[in-house]
């Protein structure tokens, strides 16, 4: 089960890619859903605006899953991880 | 007809490292950085504090009050480079000179800083109208157009962009003009001042910019560092270099160009593998003949790995004895004039008899493993060298310079 932010991280990428939201999952990578480095920028950008955050260029290079943008999102709008109701 | 060679006779440059050839022959040679904290434009809003600028730069110095209303920051440092590399090469003007003298500039960006102050007042400040010499300032063949007008020149001159290859197209381009015989001599070279905030907020986004410092082909490399500034290479036919009597440099034996057709940002080898190719053929050199290349180098993770790639490719055995250095490790990344100041850096290189370093270089990359110069310089003699440039955009050119 999906949360908010999830949700809105997800309707973030469907929209800089241009592709349905129906298509990714929190397992998703960013390389299965065709992201290269220009639309990877343009997604943090998007980010950083929705969420009113700040997301560092060393941070940024490692993600490589949707679900590691959830958590790091989560973390820099919480200044902590909080663990999804849902996690097992 | 054969071609005609064409003579470098005099060189000028203006960058973070010094303010003409002397200052900075003596930073290249030593390995010095002009990086360091950003003075021109507020930093308290940016990811990245550090740049390549140049240092302690008034251009009163340089120009009359009236002049620097006309003159956007680019292109005064183009006419700085301009009037180095025309002293420097001894040239007494004439009026048939004058008539066939061209004027090729590279410049990616124009005068960006004069647009910011112009899209401030109306877009932020809510002014009525902008400074009416914001159009002639920010045209990118400011540069061009001040050197003719202050050297006089009739013949051809033109502005060409290709982001940081800007430099070295604009070298192939006045190369073949004097080949053909359509000039008999030419300013070309290049001029940049991307320092200004609205650029700066750009480059933060693109994240490619080292928080730290320009460590090209080191492992611990985070990006690139911004510079700015200016070469100018005064080119002449060889056979009229040699009859004035002029110190010739080197020859500008070759121009190799090519395209990656592959993305617009992400670097492939194979276009700059074509382009050093077509360079070497160019200038009918040989691999085993070039003693140094000025690599593009810019420090970030993908360009380091990719030009290594493509240098072992173009260059096989050969690649693991050739010297190879990034200036950019000293005077910053000054994308459309880059490879003008690495020009002046590899003819200088040549002249002196030294190689320049990779400065801030930490630890060897398996990814990058060639000879680059690690921070002290290298006496070595060379007989000819290449210098890079590999623009965002997938556009290459190279150029080969061989000793005369």
């Amino acid at each position: 089960m999906s949360d908010a932010l999830e949700e809105k991280v997800i309707s973030t990428l469907a929209s800089v890619k241009h592709i349905p939201p129906e298509k990714i999952t929190i397992e998703s990578s960013l390389a299965e859903l065709g992201f290269d480095s220009l639309d990877t920028i343009t997604l943090l950008f998007e980010l950083e605006n929705s969420f009113q955050i700040s997301i560092p260029d060393d941070r940024a290079r490692s993600i490589r899953t949707v679900r590691e943008i959830v958590e790091g999102v989560r973390i820099l709008k919480n200044g902590r991880p909080i663990q999804p109701a849902s996690a097992d | 007809m054969p071609q005609r060679r064409v003579a470098v006779t005099g060189l000028g440059v203006i960058c973070a490292i010094g303010k003409n050839t002397a200052e900075v022959w003596e930073s290249l040679r030593n390995g010095r950085t002009g990086i360091g904290p950003l003075t021109i434009a507020d930093t308290a809003r940016l990811r990245f504090s550090n740049v390549a600028e140049v240092h302690d730069y008034d251009p009163k110095n340089h120009f009359t009050s009236s002049q620097v209303d006309h003159l956007d920051r680019f292109a005064q440092f183009a006419l700085i480079a301009a009037r180095e590399a025309a002293r420097d090469s001894g040239i007494v003007w004439n009026d048939d000179l004058r008539e066939r003298g061209a004027i090729v500039t590279g410049s990616g960006i124009g005068g960006q800083g004069t647009q910011d102050q112009g899209f401030l007042d109306v877009y932020a400040r809510g002014r009525e109208r902008v400074h009416p010499l914001t159009i002639p300032r920010t045209m990118a063949n400011a540069g061009a157009s001040h050197i003719s007008m202050e050297f006089g020149l009739t013949g051809p001159a033109f502005t060409l962009s290709t982001a940081c290859s800007s430099s070295n197209h604009a070298f192939g381009l006045a190369l073949q003009l004097i080949r053909s015989g359509g000039a008999e001599i030419a300013f070309a070279g290049g001029s940049e001042a991307p320092l200004s905030f609205g650029m700066l907020k750009a480059w933060e986004a693109m994240r490619v910019i080292a928080p730290d410092t320009c460590r090209p082909f080191s492992r611990d490399r985070r990006g690139m560092i911004l510079g700015e500034g200016a070469g100018m290479l005064m080119l002449e036919p060889l056979d009229a270099a040699r009859a004035r009597g002029a110190h010739i440099y080197a020859e500008l034996a070759g121009v190799g160009m090519s395209a990656d057709a592959h993305h617009i940002t992400q670097p492939a080898s194979a276009g700059p593998v074509r382009a050093m190719r077509e360079a070497l053929r160019d200038a009918g050199l040989q691999p085993e003949q070039i003693g140094y290349i000025n690599a593009h180098g810019t420090g970030t993770i993908g360009n380091d790995v990719t030009e290594t790639r493509a240098i072992r490719e173009v260059f096989g055995a050969a690649a693991e004895k050739l010297p190879i250095s990034s200036t950019k490790s000293m005077h910053g990344h000054a994308l459309g004039a880059a490879g003008a100041i690495e020009a002046v850096a590899s003819l200088l290189a040549m002249k002196h008899g030294v190689l320049p370093p990779t400065a801030n270089f930490n630890e060897r990359d398996p990814e990058c493993d060639l000879d680059f110069i690690p921070n002290t310089a290298r006496p070595a003699r060379v007989e000819a060298a290449l210098s890079n440039s590999f623009a965002f955009g997938g556009l290459n050119a190279v150029i080969a310079f061989r000793a005369v």
